[in-house]
C-alpha cells in the first residue's frame, strides 16, 4: 500500500478546486405586488420601502388617482393609485393593500398596490421580453415578463410610469 | 389676527397667516398680509376657493374676513372663511410639494404642505403664493 502524504492530498484537493467553475447565473430582485387579479413587479432597487400602514392625508384638487400624502418619517411622498393607468378596476384601500414607495425618472412618490406578494431573487432569464400581444396601454409600461407561482408577473417601468403619470396619464 | 408685523422673526420658523376656504385650511407667508378684520357682508359664494382653482366641496365656515395683501402699488382685499389665525410654524414642518402632487393638482398657486402633527382628525394645510389671492373682477 503506497502511503499517502498530506502534500498530496492539499494538491489533491487544490486541483479539485481549480475544475469548479462558477455557475451562478446572473439574478434579479423583483418586488412581486397584485393590483386586481393581475400581477406584477418592479425591480427592487427602485422601490425603497414596502409599508403596510401609513396614515393617508387627502389633498383637494387631485385626481381620485391620487390617493394624497403620506409623512415618512418627516419626508412628505404622494401616494398615487395606478389601477386607471393599468385599466384595472380599483376597489379602495383593502386589508391587504400596501404602500411601495418607488423612485423613478428622477420622482419619488408611494404606489399603492391591492397585496405585496414577495421580494424574491430571481434568474435575470427568467424574464423574458414582453409578448407582442400586450395590449397598446401596456406596452410602454412593461420592460418584461416572467411566471411566478404558476401566474403571469408583469415588470413594469417606474421611470415611465411616473413619467407618464406627470403627464396626466392614469 | 391683527398685524402681521407683529410677529418676530424666527429663523427656525415661518409667520403664517392660517386661513379657511372652502372647507380646507390654507396659508400664506405673514410677510404678505397687511392685516384682516370682518367682512361686513356676507357673500354667497366661495370666491376664495374659486380663485384658488376648486369648487367647495365641504360645508365652509358662514364667518367670514377680508385678508388685506400686501402688492407693490395698492394692498388688496380678499375673502377667505374664517378662522384667520397667525401662528409661528416650525421650518421642519413645512415641506416641499412631492413632484407628482405638484404635476396632477388642479389647485392654483400650491407652494408647499402642513402636515397634520396630532391626528387623523387635522388636515393638511396647503400653503399657497399669495400673489394668486386676487379677487375675482
Amino acid at each position: 500500500m503506497s502511503e499517502t502524504t498530506l502534500d498530496q492530498v492539499l494538491t489533491q484537493r487544490r486541483e479539485a478546486n481549480k475544475d469548479i467553475v462558477n455557475v451562478d447565473e446572473p439574478t434579479v430582485k423583483l418586488v412581486i405586488f397584485e393590483i386586481g387579479d393581475q400581477h406584477f413587479a418592479f425591480h427592487s432597487e427602485r422601490i425603497r420601502e414596502i409599508l403596510a400602514q401609513a396614515d393617508v392625508f387627502f389633498v383637494p384638487g387631485c385626481p381620485s388617482s391620487l390617493e394624497g400624502v403620506i409623512n415618512v418619517r418627516g419626508d412628505i411622498e404622494s401616494v398615487i393609485r395606478p389601477h386607471e393607468m393599468l385599466h384595472l378596476p380599483d376597489s379602495g384601500v383593502g386589508r391587504t393593500s400596501s404602500i411601495l414607495l418607488g423612485r423613478g425618472g428622477g420622482m419619488s412618490s408611494g404606489i399603492r398596490v391591492d397585496r405585496v406578494i414577495d421580494v424574491v431573487d430571481l434568474p435575470q432569464n427568467t424574464i423574458q421580453t414582453p409578448p407582442t400581444t400586450l395590449p397598446e396601454h401596456m406596452r410602454v409600461l412593461v420592460l418584461g415578463v416572467l411566471r411566478f407561482q404558476d401566474k403571469p408577473v408583469a415588470v413594469l417601468d417606474l421611470d415611465t410610469m411616473f413619467a407618464d403619470y406627470a403627464r396626466g396619464l392614469g | 389676527m391683527s398685524e402681521a408685523a407683529d410677529v418676530a422673526s424666527n429663523p427656525q420658523s415661518l409667520a403664517i397667516v392660517l386661513f379657511s376656504a372652502g372647507g380646507w385650511r390654507f396659508g400664506v407667508e405673514a410677510s404678505k398680509v397687511r392685516s384682516s378684520h370682518p367682512a361686513l357682508q356676507e357673500t354667497a359664494n366661495d370666491e376664495t376657493a374659486t380663485i384658488l382653482g376648486f369648487s367647495s366641496g365641504r360645508s365652509s365656515a358662514r364667518s367670514r374676513q377680508y385678508l388685506v395683501l400686501k402688492r407693490l402699488e395698492n394692498d388688496q382685499e380678499v375673502i377667505v372663511d374664517s378662522p384667520v389665525d397667525l401662528v409661528n410654524i416650525p421650518v421642519a414642518a413645512i415641506h416641499p410639494v412631492p413632484p407628482l402632487l405638484a404635476a396632477r393638482i388642479k389647485l392654483n398657486g400650491l407652494r408647499a404642505l402642513l402636515m397634520p402633527q396630532r391626528n387623523m382628525a387635522e388636515t393638511v394645510v396647503l400653503l399657497v403664493d399669495s400673489d394668486i389671492l386676487r379677487p375675482i373682477p
